[in-house]
């Protein structure tokens, strides 16, 4: 007992000979320099093995001498044993998420854009076929503004500036009159003009429309180099002119069907609304001047009660409904503005052909419309 | 080992039966101290082991960007400044106070010499634009991933770098208290428990300076 | 249980031991430091309860009552941080563990007892760090800090984690502090088999204190350099990993949960066996089994990350870690019930809290066995079914026994009485308060109304409504608590020595214990839990 106590007392404190010391100071430089010495070679994923294995042995000597483990109860070796086990715990516990993720989130395929390119061939010359397609896209998307000649004159046109090309003369395009070019607004669009992007169009009717606008002028129109179609974006090399990243939005088809079908309704519904009489009338009885401009250019998209039921998606334009907190609602002055301008770079197309009386008429309709609901 | 014999009077404080009491609870307390060193530095290894675990490529690219023949002279520098320091306890053990001044003195000197080699080091790797994260603009490394590389390199070293100056401030503390005759044969808690905490510094670099440099 | 300690009645005590402000602030005695403790968490308290009160009147109908989305945001940011990390960790271990370790031990004071003053002050320094935060720009993060959200709000993130940083220093000095005191200055004849279940318990909570706090650290700085530096090592946009800070954050804070549940447990288990008049069933099994939760605590964070993205591997393999929890934890509730059974029950104040304890924790342990399961878990993570099953955990467990442990050691810390009529009716206000509170809580999530938003859907409004009134119940309960405390502090009855009969060493010594805590040191001749049914004496009932 007296001995143990002694011996225990002795372990407590130790004093490290001077001669141990320099021993292990020594050993400690050694496996330094081996540690060193075999990085340099190269050995394959053994390299990573000899160097921890070496890298513990250092340090088992300095905690066991230097920091005298070795003499001391076993009671602190433990508690700085412990850590090492914990730390392994995070380490091994966090790498079973880290390492083992597999690959759908990191997939890249998932990452990119859909591509789509033209389904036709060679789409950059044209054909009778594509100029036909073209007339009749051409009437759907860009008579309100360019007219139904496409002379720049259409309905919109009067409250734009600046004003919407004339088709027929091959004097003042801003992109130039080559079919690279032409295509190349089409896609882009002109900001900050009116002129609007129509990258929703798939490349197919953008190239029939593109055909049709040169038909319209004077031939022979200016010839492409390969750099234009290079700044187009169109790769001549492949047949199909290349592909392009889908834009994310409501296929224009899509919408316009449901424009006609909008329309269809206001055309079978037998009653309007008309202010004037305060009531609802039958199609038959005669209107007021409001309720016949609303029904001729406004109901489309805005719907029967105003209420922009039909939502046609560009971009993230969305057809509001004309309420009295819209802002062209707000005074007669705002809405003239508004319906004679249009909204540029919007689907909401200006009216020019209305005189001031007959806009008075259509607010106080919409109006109306309003206190109806 | 009573406290009666103490010839510099060193006082136990009431709460511990014996100075001896004192000396086993403090140095338990430097343990768990170290203990919580260890996790602390451990976070790093563990950000490291992931980083090298899903990137082996970029890391093994990157790590021979760093200078190894620093990286090896300030192991050497290091492990000496440990047998001074182990050396500076034994000479207090035994009373020999002119000589653990000595050793202390050289331990310093030893970690001063580490921190100049780490300057040049930093400022070669900021001349060369391999800094951490956002601020990376070197353009020799391919890998989009390699500016991480630096982050965890300057967050490991950095970490490291602010241990040995707090340590060189607790062995000028107990130099301070040795050259005052604080300390002797019968007391010398401070200077075991220093010694621990920069044994361990070491104990740190000895895997930093793998990991990092060599085997990257 | 025959205690060699001589009571000391009348003269010196640690209140009148010194006096005036700085022999506070500078003292070295465990038991005034354990008393700053206890009034800054209290302080604390009524901050993170005033921002519940206000989270609750706002969630009152759907739509804005008194305050804006981004307000909201941080209020209870502010109430999570605070209830967390200043009110629920230290607690029970920092304001209760320092007042009663030492004593429990037969000890003079804890082993480093200027490293404990400053684990007082740099505890302190963390908490004004945060709430300086408060009267700056805020932190709208909640207080898991997520990645990248923390880069990139614009609040005054750094400040917050900042205090949080510092405070994790004062935790990781205080479980050093008390490892190293139950190791190192238990009493003569003070052996580990028969050591009190608070010291194991508050020895459990303190290795992980010392084992994930570290953890933390790095994990708050790695964030701050994130924001000041940009290293990117969390960050998507820089190529790093965002769900990789969850693993950091939560392999400290799972853990952390039990730093708030264990020194818990260990109150209940001193108090159960003192009002049952009952030998402690199982004592062994409780004492292993705050291990068996301390390790199961290291390998379960992942639960909390079981939509985060991780792997289908790691969900697995931390579902069925998960589990395990309920072992260990089980073998507590079935030796206290095993305890209390065929006892003499006195069912005074602490017994009380300790009925609470186990209504609530019950509850809270069992939901969040639901939780556990990865299939379930995935439909009511983020819901309000989350919220309640917390609460029910720290309140219904922590706070509770920090209730419990107030009542039981009142008279010991003060030498004065409460009002028991008193303590009865704030205690049935917060116990049906809380349930009205957080029962709703429960529907409301399983009916999918999502966590952490100011506003919801109409059809949640008949239960936010009652969850709100029940609030207002459970801040009646606290407030009155609040006045007979001070009632009893200002003119309490005078408490002996032992008012409750227990056999423990902080009983055998005076009330107010003296500045050293016993005139000669204890012996201790046998284990603390020998109670006999006709044992009984108490203050109350004479």
């Amino acid at each position: 007992m007296e001995s143990h106590s002694e011996k225990q007392k002795h372990h407590h404190h130790h004093i490290l000979p001077v001669r141990t010391t320099l021993l292990i100071g020594g050993t400690l430089m050694f496996l330094t320099f081996v540690t060193v010495w075999i990085a340099g070679v190269d050995l394959g994923r053994l390299n990573f093995v000899v160097a921890m294995a070496v890298a513990t042995t250092k340090a088992a000597l300095v905690a066991l001498f230097f920091m005298n483990l070795y003499y001391d109860r076993k009671e602190n070796g433990v508690i700085f044993g412990t850590s090492f086990v914990f730390l392994a715990i995070f380490f091994v516990l966090t790498s079973m998420d880290l390492f083992f993720r597999g690959k759908v989130v990191v997939d890249p395929k998932l990452m990119e854009a859909p591509q789509a390119g033209s389904k036709l061939k060679k789409p950059w010359i044209s054909t009778p076929e594509l100029v036909a397609k073209g007339k009749e896209l051409f009437s759907v998307q860009c008579v309100s503004c360019h007219g139904v000649e496409g002379q720049g004159n259409g309905p919109a046109a009067a409250a734009l500036n600046p004003p919407p090309r004339n088709f027929h003369t091959d004097q003042g395009w801003k992109n130039g009159r080559k079919v690279s070019m032409i295509f190349k607004t089409l896609k882009e669009g002109l900001p900050p003009s009116a002129m609007a992007s129509y990258a929703s169009l798939p490349p197919d009717d953008r190239w029939a429309l593109t055909h049709y606008v040169i038909a319209l002028g004077p031939t022979p129109a200016p010839t492409d180099t390969p750099d234009d179609f290079k700044r187009a974006g169109v790769d001549t090399t492949q047949e199909s002119g290349g592909s392009e990243a889908v834009v994310a939005t409501v296929p224009v088809d899509f919408a316009l069907e449901r424009v006609e079908v909008a329309a269809n309704d206001a055309e079978k519904s037998a009653h309007l609304y008309d202010p004037s009489q305060a009531q609802w009338v039958s199609r038959g009885v005669p209107q007021s001047r409001g309720a016949q401009i609303y029904a001729e250019s406004c109901v489309q998209c805005h719907n029967t009660k105003a209420q922009g039921g039909i939502k046609i998606l560009r971009g993230t334009v969305i057809v509001p409904a004309l309420t009295a907190q819209s802002e062209g609602m707000r005074s007669q002055e705002a809405f003239n503005r508004w319906v004679i301008q249009g909204i540029p770079g919007n689907l909401m197309p200006g009216f020019g052909q209305y005189s001031s009386s007959d806009l008075r008429d259509l607010y106080r309709t919409i109006q109306t419309m309003n206190a109806g609901r | 080992m009573s406290n009666g014999e103490t010839a510099l009077q060193h006082h136990h404080a009431h709460h511990f039966a014996s100075a001896d009491d004192e000396f086993e609870a403090s140095k338990q307390g430097m343990w768990i101290f170290l203990v919580t060193e260890v996790l602390m530095f451990g976070g790093l290894f563990v950000a490291y082991g992931i980083l090298r675990g899903l990137y082996p490529e970029m890391v093994h690219e990157a790590h021979k960007l760093l200078a190894v023949k620093m990286g090896a002279i300030n192991t050497v520098v290091l492990i000496s400044s440990s047998i001074t320091m182990a050396l500076a306890v034994s000479s207090t053990q035994k009373g020999q106070r002119s000589r653990a001044i000595m050793y202390l003195v050289t331990t310093i000197l030893l970690a001063s010499c580490f921190l100049v080699v780490k300057y040049f080091e930093y400022s070669a790797k900021f001349h060369h634009g391999l800094l951490p994260g956002a601020h990376f603009t070197n353009g020799e490394l391919k890998d989009s991933k390699s500016p991480l590389f630096f982050s965890l390199y300057f967050m490991m070293t950095g970490l490291h770098m602010i241990h040995v100056l707090l340590g060189m401030g607790v062995i000028g503390w107990i130099l301070r208290r040795t050259i005052r005759r604080e300390f002797g044969p019968n007391f010398y808690t401070p200077v075991e428990l220093v010694g621990f905490y920069w044994h361990f510094v070491d104990l740190v670099w000895i895997y930093l300076f793998p990991l990092l440099y060599l085997v990257g | 249980m025959a205690h060699q300690a001589t009571v000391a009645d009348g003269g010196d005590n640690y209140l009148n031991h010194s006096k005036g402000l700085m022999s506070w602030l500078t003292t070295l005695d465990h038991k005034r430091i354990g008393l700053m403790y206890l009034a800054s968490v209290l302080l604390f308290f009524l901050v993170g309860g005033i921002f519940a009160l206000l989270i609750r009147l706002e969630l009152y109908k759907s739509g804005t009552q008194i305050i804006d989305a981004n307000t909201y945001n941080r209020f209870f940011t502010y109430h999570g941080a605070i209830m967390v990390f200043l009110v629920i960790i230290p607690s029970i271990p920092a304001a209760l563990g320092n007042f009663i370790l030492p004593i429990i031990l037969g000890a003079k004071d804890v082993a480093f007892p200027r490293l404990n003053l400053a684990s007082y002050y740099i505890f302190m320094v963390g908490a004004i760090f945060a709430v300086a935060a408060l009267f700056l720009r805020g932190a709208d993060t909640g207080w898991t800090f997520y990645t990248p959200y923390s880069i990139r709000t614009n609040t005054t993130v750094i400040l917050v984690l900042t205090g949080a940083f510092i405070a994790g220093f004062s935790s990781i000095l205080t479980g050093l502090n008390f490892i190293v005191t139950i190791h190192k200055l238990r009493a003569p004849g003070l052996s580990w088999s028969r050591l009190p279940l608070f010291c194991w318990a508050l020895y459990a909570t303190s290795i992980i204190q010392v084992l994930a706090t570290p953890v933390l650290a790095i994990t708050l700085l790695l964030l701050m350099m994130e924001r000041i530096v940009g290293i990117g090592i969390f960050d998507p946009k820089l190529g790093g990993d965002p769900i990789l800070f969850q693993h950091f954050f939560w392999f400290y804070s799972h853990p952390a949960v039990y730093i708030m549940i264990l020194p818990a447990m260990g109150v209940i288990s001193e108090i159960i066996p003192v009002f049952s008049r009952k030998p402690m069933f199982g004592y062994k099994a409780i004492a292993y089994s705050s291990f068996g939760i301390a390790l199961i605590a290291f390998i379960v964070w992942g639960h909390h990350m079981f939509v985060s993205g991780q792997a289908e591997l790691a969900n697995f393999v931390f579902s069925l870690l998960t589990m395990f929890v309920a072992v260990p934890t089980g073998v507590k509730v079935f030796s206290w019930i095993g305890t209390m059974y065929k006892g003499s029950m006195h069912y005074y104040a602490p017994m009380l809290y300790v009925f609470g304890f186990l209504e609530l924790f019950t509850i809270g342990g069992l939901t969040g066995v639901f939780l556990a399961t990865l299939a379930i878990d995935v439909h009511l993570t983020q819901t309000y079914f989350v919220v309640a099953h917390f609460h029910y955990v720290m309140v219904g467990g922590t706070l509770m026994s920090l209730m419990a442990g107030l009542h039981y050691w009142f008279p010991k810390m003060f030498g004065k009485m409460y009002s028991e009529r008193s303590a009865q009716i704030s205690f049935w206000l917060i116990l049906i308060g809380f349930n009205v509170t957080f029962l709703p809580q429960f529907v409301l999530g399983a009916q999918g109304m999502p966590r952490r938003y100011w506003d919801y859907l109409p059809e949640f409004t008949t239960l936010n409504r009652i969850s709100t009134v029940g609030s207002w119940f459970i801040g009646l309960g606290f407030l009155y608590a609040a006045v007979y405390f001070y009632q009893a502090l200002r003119s309490g009855k005078k408490a002996s020595a032992n008012p409750w009969n227990a056999l423990t060493l902080e009983w055998q010594t005076s009330s107010p214990p003296p500045h050293d805590n016993f005139i000669e040191t204890p012996v201790v001749t046998s284990w603390p839990y020998e109670y006999l049914p006709e044992n009984i004496y108490m203050q109350g009932n004479s």
